[in-house]
């Protein structure tokens, strides 16, 4: 899936990897980074060989955290650099064959008020 | 309520027709419905109401009644009464011949070539009100003329409360299930066991991450942590008990004499807790949404209570992820009906509720105009109350959404309910009064899928939307992007508000019409025979087809086979296509119809090829009842010493296996019965009580009144033993009795002696 990332989406990126409240364990990078958790729909069940390469395809570390239905599985996406890293590295994966469609982990809130 | 006198009436006898057709079950179940037995009534009907053919219906209308009556009467009829009815309609009363009963006189009546319909001059009756008093409160669900946007509940429940066959799951901050007026399933109330979605343990707030047991913990956010951490920018907040409130408005137990009633009274509420602090995020809700579904999530028991309604009072801005779009399509094929609230931004619709198949819902004000907050767009499905307060300047909030809810500003404090000082608003609860409604429909006929569900919801709704007398008022428009926003009142059109104003009876009239079903070979020969049916057809809860109706609806195709049997055929066209229309018309005289387009290669229809088969859902039964077993089941101990440790296997509770302990019906026991602890070590009292036998119980503390028992039987304690023998003389007693027996020898010998 090949789109072009609109300025809300770059913002969308930012703002949820600040509100990204999942713990990781891959360490702290070695210089500052992005880290964003996307739900990413695969065409095949994902296995360490898949998710190394789609890491090496997206120029990003990809961990699997878990899958949620038989074709969604939620992923911890980190990179080097800026939030725009993060950005690029959800584009290069959007546009891998293997890969339908990648959404970023967003937050839903309630509807009422006040 | 904009509807011409006509369409009322006809609206009138279509739900005056559902609610004749109930079966027998659903009048048991309907401690609501008021009206007499239909035969009854109709025995001691002799009017009729009469229309007739559009030919004549001008002239009719012209010349009053006279003509039409005088016609009839000149074909054989006795005319007793005729009077004049607007739009067209005669109230008639007709002499019936010997022996001839008012049905087979319906039925020669409607037989005459100029009677385009005729129908029983029923008697109608109030509708019926639920015994909860605080449902004058809840204006959202009544018949009011004050508040166009009311959803004429009261009407649908004449016709069916809901039914126990039924799940409605709610994907929110879960729920408090001891409200006096929710209650557990397997206590009497509605709330099934569901499930913790949330991930996160900081954001759950209830000491974990994902389990069994989604009691809403409260969801508050403090000042200290919006400004660091993860709830960072989150904006402080009290817990909003909002599952409870959504909760509530589906179904709060109903005609219980206590607080609210409930849109449905029967169906069952799944809670599915994926929001906690700050909301939630997709990963839990999509996990949350699949599961309640009945699909297979990872590392969780699978639901063994599948919904057939999701309410996701919940969104964000933005389109629909194509993470929804999956879940949703998924939960579609297997006939579950998303419904979401709007947003309450006055902006684009929010997702998941923009989503293809989800039922959007917008808020409308009382009056049916869109209320200011709601979001609005061609994405919504259908508008519902949103609630709205008309005082701007302070005093009571004349609209808000009454319902369930908690008084705790973080932890949970005393159950309430919501009225107009404790306000209640937002397309979050517009959400469940629609959820409400599609769990009635989905009662009534329970071969409805999504796609179905929504359709009739829509074809049910109140239209047009009305329009404001305040010229100032100005008509909604779809927002052009994020920023367009329109955060005041705006007049509904229905590419900005859905269909219409969400109508509980009008969606369950349309509900109860049959399902037309239509199969044919995909692929066809030019000019060859092409064989149709619509065999799977089938009609609502306890409604059977009884006529079948073919037709070429366009196109130049011509029936080789019956137009009025379950199957017919027709030859493909050689060139171009041809549209053939079924119509099924049920035992109660509802239709629905199907084309199909048939062209010279291929035939195409969007009408399933089956209907189903379960029109009628069976009750699914409430979990199992805890049952407590102490073990073991007795004991003997003596008097003033000894302990027993007692352990209670609690079965079937939804989280909380722990049990209290009793000794003859003291919590604790006391000296005289002896003594237990938290933990279930017995401690044998002093001396032996009377009787001697002491009874130990174990109670749930998640049902109080289930509990189980254990025997301990106090003994005396042994005598003490005799003293032992030692040697061959036995111990010292009776080593005294030989010293005592030598010393009076020895007296003797020495008196001899002296």
């Amino acid at each position: 899936m090949s789109v072009s990332l609109p300025r809300s989406l770059l913002l969308l990126v930012a703002c949820a990897a600040a509100a990204c409240a999942q713990p990781r364990d891959d360490g702290a990078l070695a210089e500052p980074g992005c880290s964003v958790r996307v739900i990413v729909t695969l065409q095949a069940a994902p296995n360490d060989a898949l998710v190394a390469d789609l890491a090496r395809v997206s120029r990003a570390q990809l961990e699997l955290v878990r899958t949620m239905t038989s074709n969604l599985h939620l992923f911890a996406l980190t990179a080097a650099g800026s939030e725009s890293e993060c950005t690029a590295a959800i584009e290069r994966l959007r546009r891998d064959p293997r890969v339908d469609a990648v959404d970023i982990d967003q937050r839903r809130e309630i509807q009422s008020s006040p | 309520m904009r509807l011409n006198s006509f369409a009322a009436a006809l609206l009138s006898l279509a739900v005056a027709a559902g609610a004749l057709a109930q079966p027998p079950r659903n009048r048991e179940d309907n401690p609501a419905l008021r009206e007499p037995d239909s035969a009854a009534d109709l025995g001691d009907t002799p009017g009729m109401i009469v229309k007739f053919r559009s030919g004549t219906s001008a002239r009719v209308q012209a010349q009053a009644a006279g003509d039409a009556v005088s016609k009839l009467a000149a074909r054989g009829f006795a005319i007793r009464v005729a009077r004049a009815l607007p739009a067209g309609l005669h109230a008639l009363k007709v002499e019936r011949l010997p022996g001839e009963s008012f049905a087979e006189q319906l039925a020669r009546v409607r037989a005459d070539s100029e009677v385009e319909f005729a129908e029983p001059d029923r008697r109608r009756f109030p509708h019926a009100l639920p015994s909860d008093p605080l449902y004058t409160g809840q204006w959202y669900l009544q018949n009011r003329v004050d508040a166009p946007s009311a959803v004429h509940a009261e009407a649908a429940w004449d016709s069916g409360t809901g039914d126990a066959g039924v799940v409605i799951a709610i994907i929110d901050t879960g729920v408090l299930f001891d409200h006096p007026d929710l209650k557990r399933a397997n206590l009497g109330g509605r709330i099934l066991p569901g499930y913790d979605f949330i991930e996160n343990a900081a954001a759950a707030n209830d000491g974990g991450g994902r389990d069994a047991d989604p009691t809403d913990a409260g969801d508050w956010v403090s000042q200290a942590e919006t400004n660091q951490g993860q709830f960072k920018n989150c904006g402080r907040s009290d817990s909003s008990w909002h599952g409870t409130r959504v909760a509530g408005i589906i179904g709060a137990l109903t005609n219980n004499s206590e607080g609210v009633a409930g849109s449905t009274w029967s169906s069952w509420i799944l809670p599915v807790r994926a929001l906690g602090k700050c909301g939630g995020f997709d990963s839990d809700i999509l996990e949350a949404m699949a599961w309640a579904g009945g699909l297979h999530v990872n590392g969780v028991p699978d639901n063994p209570y599948p919904a057939k309604i999701e309410n996701l009072s919940l969104g964000a801005n933005g389109p629909c992820t194509a993470a929804y779009g999956s879940v949703v399509g998924q939960l579609a094929a297997r006939g579950v009906l998303v419904v979401a609230s709007a947003g309450n931004e006055g902006g684009p619709v929010g997702s998941p509720a923009n989503c293809v198949g989800v039922a959007g819902v917008t808020g409308l004000r009382h009056a049916g105009t869109k209320v200011g907050f709601a979001s609005l767009g061609p994405e919504v499905a259908i508008g519902a109350p949103g609630g709205n307060c008309v005082n701007v300047t302070g005093g009571p909030c004349l609209f808000s959404i009454d319902t369930t809810s908690n008084a705790g500003t973080t932890i949970p404090g005393s159950f309430t309910y919501t009225n107009q000082t404790n306000v209640n608003v937002g397309t979050s609860f517009s959400a469940p009064i629609v959820s409400g409604i599609v769990g009635l429909m989905a009662g009534a006929n329970g071969n409805l899928g999504s796609a179905q569900l929504l359709a009739r919801l829509r074809e049910g709704a109140t239209t047009p939307f009305p329009v404001s007398p305040d010229p100032a008022i100005p008509m909604c428009h779809v927002p052009t992007n994020q920023n367009d926003v329109q955060t005041a009142e705006c007049n509904c059109t229905t590419s900005t508000c859905g269909a219409g104003m969400a109508n509980a009876a009008g969606a369950l009239a349309a509900a109860l019409r049959p399902i037309a079903a239509l199969s044919a070979p995909s692929t066809v020969l030019a000019g060859g025979n092409v064989n149709l049916t619509g065999a799977a057809s089938a009609g609502a809860c306890n409604r059977t087809i009884s006529t079948y109706f073919w037709q070429v609806a366009s196109g130049a195709g011509v029936l080789t086979g019956p137009n009025n049997t379950a199957s017919t055929s027709v030859n493909a066209p050689v060139a171009g296509s041809f549209t053939v229309r079924l119509t099924v018309t049920d035992d109660l005289g509802k239709q629905d119809a199907a084309d199909i387009v048939i062209s010279s290669t291929s035939t195409t229809t969007a009408a399933p090829a089956a209907a189903g088969s379960n029109g009628c859902l069976a009750d699914i039964p409430p979990p199992a009842a805890i049952t407590v077993a102490p073990a073991p089941a007795s004991a003997s101990l003596v008097a003033g010493s000894g302990t027993q440790v007692f352990t209670a296997a609690v079965a079937n509770a939804f989280s909380n296996t722990s049990v209290t302990w009793h000794v003859d019906g003291v919590a604790g026991g006391n000296a005289t019965v002896g003594t237990i602890s938290v933990s279930g070590v017995y401690t044998a009292p002093a001396t032996v009580p009377s009787p001697a036998a002491v009874t130990v119980t174990a109670t749930s503390v998640e049902d109080p009144t289930k509990s189980g028992t254990a025997q301990v039987t106090i003994t005396a304690p042994a005598p003490a033993p005799p003293p032992p023998a030692t040697g061959g003389g036995g111990g010292a007693g009776f080593d005294l009795l030989l010293l005592l027996s030598a010393l009076t020898a020895l007296s003797r010998a020495s008196r001899r002696q002296g």
